[in-house]
């Protein structure tokens, strides 16, 4: 259901676009994600074990058109993929590979001179090398609210340099540890840093 | 001014959101277990609980199976049903070809009856089969062990239908002992329980490997091979 959503929501994007709208602006940028901790666990009386993703790769690409005048409306993919661990005292565990998957739909408009700012809803699905541990019964897919700030500069006929700043902020849960009774749900930040091309749209 | 106001609006509703994500989950309690750890009396005569599970950097724990009616099927069965129970790495088993490499040995039969002296020895009996394991530790001080960990998985019934799902379970409530849970489930219904009908870990089984598995170690093993 939530996999027909981001599709449908671009669909929907790009339907109310003006009528006028020719070329959607295309932007493709490489970066990394810092993300803060998932799961702070209490095992025992003073245990206290974090599991954390490690700064991740990343690779992002969008779309969009503009909404009058002056902003836009974009959809953006990202996928982010690091080793994340668990920390317990000075004793790290490697838990294997986590990829991030996020998808958002969201407006920029202008803030000063070449820079924009951007903000949106979407969905973030977690995907563990392995199904194991927290991941026991798979990754799961959950709700996002993202904002940052993009700088453009012109770069090549056409196209111009992009630096992108998103922060992004959604809360943590597994089907594994609601059913080990884990309570509510780990609120978690993202900070995402991409350098990269976008071409102008025209209309 | 209509700009700065919606990227002020944003800014806003981003600042919200990062609040509104400041709470953490809640883990459960783990409360129900039991004390795993065991109360001895060393070559000095002084009482002593005994504490162990494998540190992070000494993962995967290396198993050797005898190839013998079924074992090491039963054994690879066994590490999975262990390494389900951690949220955290706590433990990773492979089974390994080598004996001499081995951390742990599982062999087909009944232990013998002498050449441990002050050996750790948990046993677990059925009418089918029966399971022992045992910890070979240093005769006076009690805070450090041999490896590797034996185990001896014994078929008693051969001609039982119940057989291969004894072999099975047993072999899954030793390779908990080998873990670190050096006390029997006093709940008849768990796997650790000390003649179990259980073919899986309970939560409390669960609850109890975690805090053992996070728990201080007072007793180490020597002469691991590389």
């Amino acid at each position: 259901m939530r996999t027909r959503l981001l599709p449908a929501l671009a669909l929907a994007t790009l339907a109310t676009a003006p009528a006028g709208a020719q070329q959607p602006d295309l932007h493709l940028r490489v970066g990394a994600t810092y993300a803060s901790t998932l799961l702070t666990d209490q095992v025992g009386v003073t245990s206290q074990v974090e599991t954390r993703q490690k700064l991740a790769p990343t690779i992002a690409a969008a779309a969009g058109l503009p909404v009058g005048r002056d902003y836009g409306a974009r959809l953006e993919l990202a996928l982010a993929r690091g080793d994340y661990e668990a920390k317990e005292g000075g004793t790290t565990t490697s838990l294997g590979t986590l990829t991030t998957f996020t998808g958002v739909l969201g407006l920029n408009g202008p803030v000063w001179k070449r820079l924009r700012w951007h903000a949106g809803v979407g969905l973030v699905k977690y995907l563990p090398s392995d199904d194991t541990g927290i991941f026991l019964q798979g990754g799961p897919w959950r709700a996002l609210a993202s904002g940052g700030l993009d700088w453009r500069e012109p770069a090549l006929r056409g196209w111009d340099l992009e630096v992108s700043a998103r922060g992004d902020f959604h809360r943590f849960s597994t089907a594994e540890l609601r059913a080990r009774d884990f309570g509510g749900t780990q609120g978690v930040g993202r900070i995402t840093l991409t350098v990269g091309l976008a071409r102008r749209g025209s209309r | 001014m209509t700009r700065l106001a919606a990227g002020v609006a944003a800014t806003l509703l981003l600042a919200l959101g990062a609040a509104a994500a400041c709470t953490d989950i809640t883990p459960p309690s783990r409360a129900d277990a039991w004390e795993w750890r065991a109360t001895v009396v060393d070559g000095n005569g002084t009482t002593r609980q005994l504490a162990f599970h494998w540190l992070p950097s000494e993962l995967p724990v290396r198993i050797w199976a005898e190839d013998a009616e079924g074992l090491p099927g039963d054994v690879d069965a066994a590490i999975a049903t262990w390494e389900r129970q951690f949220l955290h790495g706590e433990f990773r088993g492979v089974r390994v070809a080598d004996s001499a490499r081995a951390d742990v040995i599982v062999r087909l039969g009944a232990p013998p009856s002498q050449g441990f002296l002050r050996a750790l020895r948990l046993d677990r009996r059925a009418p089918e089969c029966s399971g022992v394991t045992i910890y070979d530790l240093d005769e006076v001080t009690y805070l450090s062990f041999a490896l590797p960990i034996r185990i001896w998985i014994e078929p008693k019934l051969a001609a039982s239908p119940a057989l291969d799902a004894c072999l099975a379970l047993t072999t899954a409530h030793e390779l908990g002992h080998a873990l670190g849970i050096f006390v029997h489930s006093p709940t008849a219904t768990d796997l650790m329980f000390g003649n179990p009908t259980a073919t899986t870990p309970t939560a409390r089984d669960r609850n109890t490997a975690e805090r053992a598995a996070h728990a201080g170690r007072t007793v180490v093993f020597t002469d691991r091979r590389p």
